[in-house]
């Protein structure tokens, strides 16, 4: 019988049959938020979906390939410092248009903001959102708070409706925040939450929706 | 019932060389003329050549210097080389950036990215690649013309083919 695992005498020819990590790990993994918000955003004639994560060419080709017109405007990280010590920081803007957007893919990017900033986030998503439109986070859960070590934000990419990837970006690592649910859903009003889901990797996806009206 | 043997014209009718006829020499064969034809199809714009105003053309089109303005090469195959700087509206059935694009890019067939590729505007094909590294900053709009649409099996293929282009193999990781 064949063990799964490599022992000193195996041969070269037979560990090179073995399943490696990495291909297990090119299968991604499931994100079912992604799925129920694609539902619902690819129903529209000619939706718009932002993604303001690291740019990852792969997913918008897939978004845009569900009959999506995908655009990117990442939001660069870290957010730029006061200009000086006493000044305010300048306000997060985003460059898209009132309105437009069916769906924004914000990724982790929430991870990356203080707390203090979150509302400013919060305020450009509800302005470039259509009505009905949604936005989809995935954030620390609150119980992580161990696992925040400073990293890159990762880039994302989708593999199927369900399925996603994602790898870290090289640069240097910047601070993360486990924001409380509660943090999030003040932090982001007047979008309200549509969904959380706690995946086992103890990370929330979040999606929120601008109201009609 | 007759049979009827057609007798092959005379250029068509294989030579067989006959022990005093000398066997002609293979390696000096002239090149074949379809090979010619794509040679000279294929237009290149040098690295120190710049070019201000709208450039149109009937041929393929390789540009390594700089296009300020509008190209149009509808039918044909467009290629911003590594040192090409493009700041214009892009027409072409495909385009291939390596080089920078400043402009909105229309292909009626695709548009391919390549890592070393930058493009700052709006794409517009109905196929379209981004390979890893490739920086891009605008909307990608794959609508297609209706007649000319790919059937739904095709239109996955296509994407689980660009997914597999760009993903490196030993970089990516999966959560959870």
């Amino acid at each position: 019988m064949k063990l799964p695992w490599r022992r000193a005498d195996d041969s070269a020819a037979e560990s090179a049959t073995r399943p490696t990590a990495e291909s297990g790990a090119d299968a991604g993994q499931a994100c079912p938020s992604l799925a129920r918000v694609l539902a619902k955003v690819v129903k529209a004639e000619r939706p718009e979906i932002l993604d303001i994560g690291p740019f990852c060419g792969a997913t918008a080709v897939f978004l845009a390939d569900r009959g999506a017109r995908v655009s990117v405007g990442e939001l660069e990280l870290p957010l730029p410092p006061p200009p000086a010590e006493d000044a305010p920081a300048p306000p997060i803007h985003l460059a898209q248009p009132d309105g437009r957007y069916h769906l924004v893919l914000a990724w982790e990017l929430l991870d990356f903001l203080p707390p203090a900033r979150v509302p400013e986030l919060g305020r450009e998503l509800n302005r470039i959102l259509a009505q009905g439109g949604f936005v989809l986070i995935i954030a620390l859960a609150d119980a992580s708070r161990r696992a925040a070590a400073p990293r890159r934000p990762p880039r994302y990419r989708v593999l199927a409706d369900d399925r996603v990837a994602w790898e870290l970006a090289s640069g240097p690592p910047l601070d993360r925040y486990v924001h409380a649910t509660r943090e999030i859903e003040r932090g982001l009003a007047p979008l309200s939450v549509h969904g959380i889901h706690l995946q086992r990797s103890q990370m929330r996806e979040v999606t929120l929706y601008k109201s009609m009206g | 019932m007759a049979w009827i043997r057609q007798q092959k014209p005379e250029s068509e009718r294989e030579m067989t060389p006959s022990p005093s006829m000398p066997e002609p020499a293979r390696s000096v064969a002239p090149p074949s003329p379809r090979r010619e034809r794509t040679q000279e199809a294929v237009v290149n714009i040098g690295q120190s050549v710049e070019i201000r105003g709208t450039l149109t053309g009937n041929e393929d089109l390789t540009i390594e210097g700089m296009v300020d303005g509008k190209i149009l090469v509808k039918d044909h195959a467009l290629t911003i080389g590594a040192n090409g700087r493009i700041t214009a509206e892009v027409h072409a059935k495909t385009v291939i950036v390596v080089g920078q694009v400043v402009g909105n890019i229309t292909a009626d067939d695709r548009v391919e990215i390549a890592p070393s590729g930058s493009v700052q505007g709006d794409v517009r094909a109905p196929r379209v690649s981004i390979s890893d590294g490739a920086k891009f900053k605008g909307s990608i709009d794959m609508e297609r013309k209706p007649g000319t649409t790919a059937s739904a099996p095709a239109r996955v293929g296509s994407v689980s083919s660009a997914i597999a282009e760009s993903v490196p193999r030993s970089a990516s990781a999966a959560q959870g």
